[in-house]
């Protein structure tokens, strides 16, 4: 249930804010959509939760944030497409000009794909444990990783060309 | 270290390392401005309301009246259909109420579907014919993500009516619509805008790929809160790998569907 209304957080919201805040500002940083700053993805995700309650009422406060951080990225991503009656748009990722190219190809998959790659490879999450925090099965998150490494393995060796161009 | 890991690692170190007492201010600024424009009456100090100010919070809003009385018809009735609202999308603790359009992009036929908070009740007709150009939109206005366990649409394919993907995209453009089920999976390659996340074959029941074309039942698991989120009836077949999952590397075609029935 919705807990009373508060404006400022207690210590112990403050310390986990802390805590947390290193590690949900990388995840941040693999989902965020064009023209969102992670950052922004991390505060939003905070305010949503602690509208609700302490952190504290969480068993998972770690995970439960960085479900919150990919959703507001998706629908910042949906909001983005929907502004622009997107057809056959694709949002684009701001390549940095230092990026290298592993940066820049992952950076053309769409926000899941990174999120199931980011969460299952550099954070060893079982594809079970990667679906619970998307709010995808297992079965899907694993066909998300498989889809988005043969893709990375086509653009690297320049197989698939921009179907915007 | 691999270099795809070594990538992910460096994209996920792009951001701006904030200070957290930074941090922890502006969510502080953020929730202070909230509680300032609900107590006002919906608008704050800064005159926004904070309906305007936050997307979020405009959705919680507007659901809120009803959702006490939800909260309390839930309390007393059995759950008659499973359904599992993941609130903004990030957990499933409050039961606000649902109240979903399904139309079919304003031609014909329409269904309301409307949850009271433990059961989806469905008004309108119950057999409806997918567009051979424009296709069947599922609008969810919750302003929530709606989680199905049960929902299952049955229908058939309208056999020699099956057109290439190639085609049927080319209808809806011409159509002005956008095809898309699962925005998130949006990426460059049009071969991509079909992947139905939402829409999920039951494959127990179908575990062979020949039957799935015909007599399929669609499972439709999840519904995201976005006004602008539509699913499409749409088909694909192929080859499956040994744990019976489609491969992606098989054969799409997208044809009519005839839904005979829709059950929440």
């Amino acid at each position: 249930m919705a807990q009373e209304v508060r404006s400022h957080l207690d210590q112990s919201d403050a310390a986990l804010v802390s805590e947390l805040y290193p590690g949900l500002r990388l995840f941040a940083s693999v989902v965020a959509p064009a023209g969102e700053d992670p950052n922004d993805l991390v505060q939003e995700a905070l305010l949503r939760t602690l509208r609700q309650g302490s952190l504290s009422r969480l068993e998972h406060p770690g995970a439960y944030l960085r479900t919150a951080i990919y959703h507001v990225a998706v629908s910042a991503r949906r909001r983005w497409a929907a502004e622009h009656n997107a057809v056959v748009q694709v949002v684009p990722t701001p390549v940095l000009p230092d990026d290298p190219w592993q940066v820049e190809e992952l950076l053309r998959l769409p926000p899941k794909a990174r999120a199931v790659l980011y969460l299952h490879v550099v954070e060893g999450l079982t594809y079970a444990e990667v679906g619970h925090q998307l709010g995808c099965s297992a079965a899907s998150a694993r066909k998300t990783a498989s889809r988005a490494t043969r893709r990375l393995r086509r653009l690297m060796v320049g197989e698939v060309n921009d179907a915007t161009a | 270290m691999q270099p795809l890991e070594e990538a992910l690692i460096m994209l996920a170190d792009r951001a701006e390392n904030l200070p957290t007492d930074v941090l922890i201010a502006r969510v502080e600024v953020e929730l202070e401005a909230a509680v300032g424009a609900d107590r006002a009456g919906g608008v704050g100090a800064d005159g926004l309301d904070s309906m305007e100010r936050s997307p979020v919070l405009a959705r919680r809003r507007m659901a809120r009246p009803a959702a006490a009385f939800a909260v309390g018809v839930a309390a007393v009735l059995a759950v008659v259909v499973a359904v599992t609202l993941i609130l903004g999308g990030a957990g499933g603790e409050d039961v606000p109420p649902v109240d979903m359009t399904v139309v079919d992009h304003g031609l014909s036929d329409v269904l309301r579907v409307s949850f009271d908070g433990s059961s989806c009740t469905v008004e309108g007709p119950r057999s409806i014919s997918a567009a051979t150009i424009v296709p069947i939109v599922i609008t969810n206005t919750s302003g929530f993500e709606v989680q199905f366990d049960l929902a299952v649409l049955q229908g058939h394919i309208v056999t020699g009516e099956e057109r290439t993907f190639e085609d049927f995209a080319q209808l809806q453009r011409a159509g002005g619509g956008v095809l898309w089920d699962d925005p998130d999976n949006l990426i460059e390659s049009p071969a991509n805008w079909l992947w139905s996340e939402p829409l999920s074959f039951d494959r127990d029941a179908y575990s062979l790929a020949p039957t799935l074309a015909d007599n399929q039942v669609l499972k439709v698991y999840r519904l995201s809160p976005e006004t602008g989120s539509r699913v499409a009836f749409v088909t694909r077949t192929g080859p499956f790998d040994p744990d019976r999952r489609i491969n992606p590397e098989g054969y799409w075609f997208c044809a009519p569907v005839e839904v005979t029935s829709i059950e929440f």
